[in-house]
């Protein structure tokens, strides 16, 4: 199998994310630095490291849809927006406003809005108007710490430490509703993908779920369970959904790939590799390109490993 | 590698540090009182089930967890703590907030009078003396008009919510800091003058985080509890339904103004009293929504339309954060802010009485509440005295040793 090591982060890598043209990644890490790596000749070169925004910890990267804008959030309660000027990612806004550490950042499919979430038990939601970011909501629905954050379209998922998933959707009267789930996960929820109508959780009850988003509710279709001995960290599905990923904190990396449909058209996936000691310590992130099957991971180690399953 | 999740969360009789408390550990306690420079020292101590106790002081200092610091609060500062205390002074006092009366009136439906006459009558029964708050109100209003002209700072930002002030303290630093009004409130400056004729004084108040401000330090415990009305509801009623207690018309004063469109009662109209102070014979005052209703601009004009400055009303964190935004990249233009955590401001404060979300929504339910607080009320004249006293407090920048957090 191929894999390639990206080695560069002086601390715990916390997230990668992919540009969406897929050729360019970006991860943040304790060491308070986003890092760019672009794919040249199958080889992932450092293009650009990203410090200037952050006095702790990058815990979140994220690419917005048309790759104009690089949003980061980090322990120091600061958001940095970074837009590309045609060579580089440049900073131009910290949001200020999180009163706590900020875990995750999410740009809308439109790029129009840009949320945050944090320990401070709140999601925020930021609007732009001429380059210009401010604060457009601040969403306190959850009873703990933000985990996590993921767009469909322009509706808005989170988890959290109280175990539950809240949807955000832009209502008639201008403001945000927000729809909790329990959705029987027995500790946190560490983080969330979705693909058309799937929606994966993956939580630090060890087990990981997905769901079918319908009827605005949340459908339970599978539950991941016995694969990982610690929390899942992190899952992605691939592109096209044909796989879906997940990363422990038990420092392996399990892969799953759809194997049949059944007769309600909901997708069955079963389990297709393991990388054992992918990692020597947890795996934070793992994240599928968004062209091809590559599947980007990050860990406590330091390091930063893609993986290729179609070699 | 750091071990997984382990989750803390039954609070029992002892407050157990959430995973997320920052100072969980006694470690912490040792670098802080090497540090001279932290004077929030944490209060930890360790009983013999090896669990420590965190006090207000160290959940005011820390970013972290709300539910230890909520927890907290509701043990030490609750209807029956209050009950079991009025037992045990001579003289008991309570003052009552025009904010946290106006939701009783209109959930109990009694006009503000009748139901400032039924506490009055609640309160003496149990040997306690009511105050209306509209009283000191007055003397923080006097006391920010007198900041305000003596002041070279721009904007002069109001620090009556304490939900503004917490944040501010834990998330901004020095710089926004120093630009805080340091009158006191309406609350403290009723603790400070009352403390000498009463020897225990409680609040009602229409806001959960003026616990917090009355056990800052420097507010010196004057104010012993503070109780929310939402929390007084049931007993309020109750009592009225037991003790037979008739409603009675009395002559309460107000400093509520609402006689201009850009005026707004709901937080005790600071910026309207300011404006006020400023203004000559014929100027002229515009206003402007920014964004949102909460974010409203007004200009004062002189007599040939030359702008002669412009203020802000600004309420709810979204807006906060953008002025905060403005003030920090020296794009504010403000001279004096009101600044209110609530959105909606304090009549729709976190502690007032919650009604049924799909019956009443807030924004169709503070227009009446305004109401009832404006009516029959004789206004009070807010002359300024020059012999005046000043009360003044002091807020900075809260230093949060952070260890790893996940």
């Amino acid at each position: 199998m191929n894999c390639q090591l990206l080695k560069d982060h002086k601390e715990r890598v916390w997230q990668v994310a992919w540009h969406p043209n897929g050729q360019i990644l970006a991860s943040c890490s304790s060491d308070k630095t986003i890092k760019l790596w672009q794919l040249m000749n199958d080889q992932y070169k450092l293009i650009q490291t990203l410090d200037e925004c952050h006095t702790k910890s990058v815990r979140s990267v994220s690419f917005s849809k048309d790759g104009q804008f690089l949003a980061s959030g980090g322990f120091d309660t600061v958001v940095g927006v970074w837009m590309y000027d045609g060579s580089k990612y440049k900073l131009i806004q910290q949001l200020e406003g999180h009163e706590s550490e900020v875990k995750g950042v999410a740009w809308s499919a439109d790029s129009n809005y840009l949320a945050s979430c944090g320990r401070d038990k709140t999601v925020w939601i930021w609007d732009h108007e001429d380059l210009e970011f401010s604060c457009n909501c601040v969403l306190q629905a959850h009873d703990e710490d933000v985990k996590c954050i993921k767009w469909k379209d322009t509706t808005l998922y989170s988890g959290s430490y109280d175990n539950s998933v809240i949807r955000y959707t832009y209502g008639e009267d201008d403001e945000w509703d927000h729809k909790q789930f329990q959705i029987e996960h027995q500790s946190t929820i560490w983080s969330i993908d979705i693909f058309n109508k799937l929606l994966l959780t993956t939580s630090a009850d060890c087990t990981a779920k997905v769901f079918s988003i319908q009827d605005g509710t949340l459908k339970p279709i599978q539950t991941l369970q016995g694969f990982h001995k610690e929390p899942i960290y992190s899952g992605s599905f691939s592109y096209d959904g044909l796989y879906f990923a997940l990363g422990s904190a038990d420092n392996k990396i399990s892969v799953f790939k759809k194997d049949a449909i059944d007769e309600l058209g909901y997708p069955h996936y079963a389990l297709d590799q393991i990388f054992k000691d992918a990692f020597e310590f947890d795996v934070n992130c793992v994240a599928f390109n968004p062209k091809n099957y590559l599947l980007a991971t990050c860990s406590d180690d330091e390091n930063i490993k893609v993986f290729n399953l179609q070699l | 590698m750091f071990s997984s999740t382990i989750k803390i969360s039954s609070v029992s009789d002892y407050i157990v540090p959430s995973q997320e408390c920052v100072k969980p550990l006694m470690r912490n306690v040792k670098l802080q009182l090497d540090d001279p420079s932290i004077q929030l020292k944490p209060n930890l101590i360790k009983n013999q089930n090896n669990v420590a106790k965190v006090s207000l002081q160290d959940c005011l200092a820390c970013s972290g967890c709300v539910t230890t610091a909520e927890t907290i609060l509701i043990q030490t500062q609750s209807l029956e703590e209050f009950l079991q205390a009025i037992k045990k002074y001579q003289n008991p006092a309570i003052g009552i907030s025009p904010q946290a009366r106006a939701s009783l009136s209109y959930v109990l439906n009694y006009t503000d009078s009748e139901m400032h006459s039924i506490l009055h009558q609640i309160f003496q029964e149990m040997n306690v003396k009511l105050y209306d708050l509209a009283e000191y109100t007055k003397i923080a209003i006097n006391n920010s008009i007198k900041e305000f002209k003596e002041t070279n700072l721009t904007p002069l930002l109001c620090s009556e919510c304490p939900g503004w002030v917490c944040y501010a303290e834990k998330t901004l630093d020095e710089s926004i800091i120093n630009h805080m009004s340091k009158v006191k409130s309406p609350q403290q400056i009723f603790g400070a003058i009352q403390k000498k004729n009463h020897d225990y004084l409680a609040t009602i108040m229409p806001c959960y985080d003026k616990k917090l401000e009355a056990v800052r330090q420097e507010n010196n415990e004057d104010i012993n509890i503070v109780l929310s009305s939402r929390e007084i509801e049931q007993f309020v009623k109750d009592y009225i339904q037991k003790a037979n207690i008739i409603p009675q018309q009395v002559q309460l004063q107000t400093m509520a103004i609402q006689d201009q469109e850009y005026h707004n009662t709901s937080s005790n109209n600071y910026l309207d009293y300011i404006i006020k102070s400023v203004m000559m014979p014929n100027w002229t005052v515009k206003y402007n929504i920014r964004k949102n209703k909460d974010f409203i601009e007004i200009t004062i004009y002189n007599e040939n339309m030359e702008s002669q400055g412009i203020y802000a009303r600004v309420f709810g964190l979204k807006n906060i954060a953008n002025l905060v935004s403005q003030i920090k990249t020296k794009t504010c233009k403000y001279k004096y802010v009101e600044i209110m955590a609530c959105p909606l401001g304090c009549l729709n404060g976190g502690g007032q009485i919650q009604i049924q979300k799909n019956t009443e929504k807030a924004i169709d339910l503070i227009p009446k509440l305004k109401e009832i607080m404006i009516s029959q009320k004789v206004q009070i004249d807010n002359q300024y005295q020059n012999e005046q006293e000043i009360y003044l407090t002091q807020f900075k920048h809260v230093k949060n040793e952070n260890n790893f957090q996940w």
